[in-house]
């Protein structure tokens, strides 16, 4: 599709974030198309491999993933563009020529699910880990010896994790989590 | 000048009542009054202020952002989108009872200082941005033009802002794009004839 665009020409492909990085410093795009979802290294890492070397790098995220978490890691490591794989060709088109001249560019579905949890108090990295254990069926006495924390400092971490995701028990945040993107399974 | 007959009543196309303006190649120029949320183009063109200028946002895009249940707001408030001056976000597909196809939000900066220069660059911006898409109709609401604004001020931006958009058109547009498009310019004021006046003689005075 892209290489029927007369003002579009693709460059370079890659199949996995270490590849991308590479082929990125290689040929400086003016603009990359970027799957969260990559063989051996996540697209958001790439993102911001990207980035701390070229503050400039324009990229814009095209996923099937609509949660809220992985967009705004996805923005806030700075990309430009977030679209979803079930967009138009139309959108993706306007999206690259829209970021190339240097704007933002986000589905709205996507917009609105950021929009509906950007100002709320985030989870902070421990307790998306315990989350992340809970899981994979750990218990929270396993979370706590495979963190090195007590159980009661888990069991409390959870009663946070909760609150923060209006969640009734750690099954109903974990779902919670998995849909918004706040965790890899 | 082109001038297709087809444009001269912007209600063929958008279901909006427009008065004709004129046309710079293939866009057509048009002011009327735009229900940001009810009635539908490609492409809706607002104004956002920068949050720590403390501005409010305006009225057209504060209408907006209801509809759209505060995304906009929040999204600014979560620095996902600053309202730095300058600054663009297109969000494609809104949802009900949005009616447009795509948004542009455009960063004012601090709103308050805002003047006729400013307003034109901001044109400028919108319509480059305008211009890397595939709209066929767009309503510029970046509300710059307050309804109680004097008729000098009036004047002024409107002038600014015509030069603005052409001046982005001969820059940025694709001129093997010969899609007609229509444009219309929201205004809300006590002197809309003024501005619509200052329009035309731009464009009459611009040179093709």
């Amino acid at each position: 599709m892209l290489s029927t665009q007369a003002d579009m020409h693709i460059v370079g492909e890659a199949d996995n974030g270490v590849s991308a990085v590479e082929a990125y410093d290689k040929l400086l795009p003016d603009i990359v198309l970027m799957d969260l979802q990559m063989a051996d290294g996540s697209g958001l890492d790439a993102i911001k491999a990207i980035r701390a070397n070229h503050a400039d790098a324009r990229i814009i995220v095209l996923t099937t993933y609509s949660g809220d978490g992985r967009a705004l890691r996805a923005l806030r490591s700075g990309a430009m563009g977030y679209l979803l794989k079930a967009s138009l060709r139309k959108q993706l088109l306007d999206a690259i020529r829209s970021v190339h001249v240097g704007g933002k560019h986000l589905d709205a579905t996507v917009a609105t699910a950021i929009a509906l949890h950007v100002l709320e108090d985030p989870l902070t990295d421990r307790e998306i880990a315990i989350l992340s254990l809970a899981a994979s069926g750990n218990s929270n006495k396993l979370a706590g010896s495979m963190l090195d924390i007590t159980e009661e400092t888990v069991k409390g971490h959870m009663k946070s994790i909760f609150s923060k995701l209006g969640a009734r028990d750690r099954t109903h945040a974990v779902t919670i989590a998995i849909q918004r993107g706040l965790i890899e399974v | 000048m082109q001038h297709g007959s087809r444009w001269k009543d912007g209600a063929s196309l958008t279901g909006i009542a427009t008065q004709h303006v004129g046309s710079f190649r293939a866009m057509h120029f048009h002011t009327g009054s735009v229900d940001p949320v009810a009635d539908r183009v490609d492409l809706l063109i607002v104004g956002m202020p920068e949050i720590s200028c403390a501005s409010q946002i305006g009225g057209i895009t504060c209408a907006l952002d209801a509809a759209l249940s505060g995304t906009l707001s929040h999204l600014r408030a979560g620095g996902v989108f600053e309202g730095r001056f300058g600054e663009t976000l297109i969000l494609s597909s809104p949802p009900s009872p949005v009616r447009s196809n795509s948004l542009l939000v455009v960063g004012m900066g601090d709103a308050d200082q805002l003047d006729a220069a400013r307003l034109g660059r901001l044109a400028a911006v919108a319509m480059r941005a305008a211009v890397q898409l595939d709209v066929r109709s767009m309503a510029c609401l970046l509300g710059p033009i307050s309804i109680d604004a004097s008729a000098n001020d009036v004047a002024q931006a409107a002038r600014e802002m015509m030069i603005g958009v052409l001046g982005a058109l001969d820059k940025h547009q694709d001129r093997r794009k010969v899609d007609d498009t229509i444009c219309i310019f929201d205004l809300r004021t006590l002197h809309a004839d003024i501005a619509t006046d200052r329009f035309k003689a731009v464009l009459n005075q611009w040179d093709f």
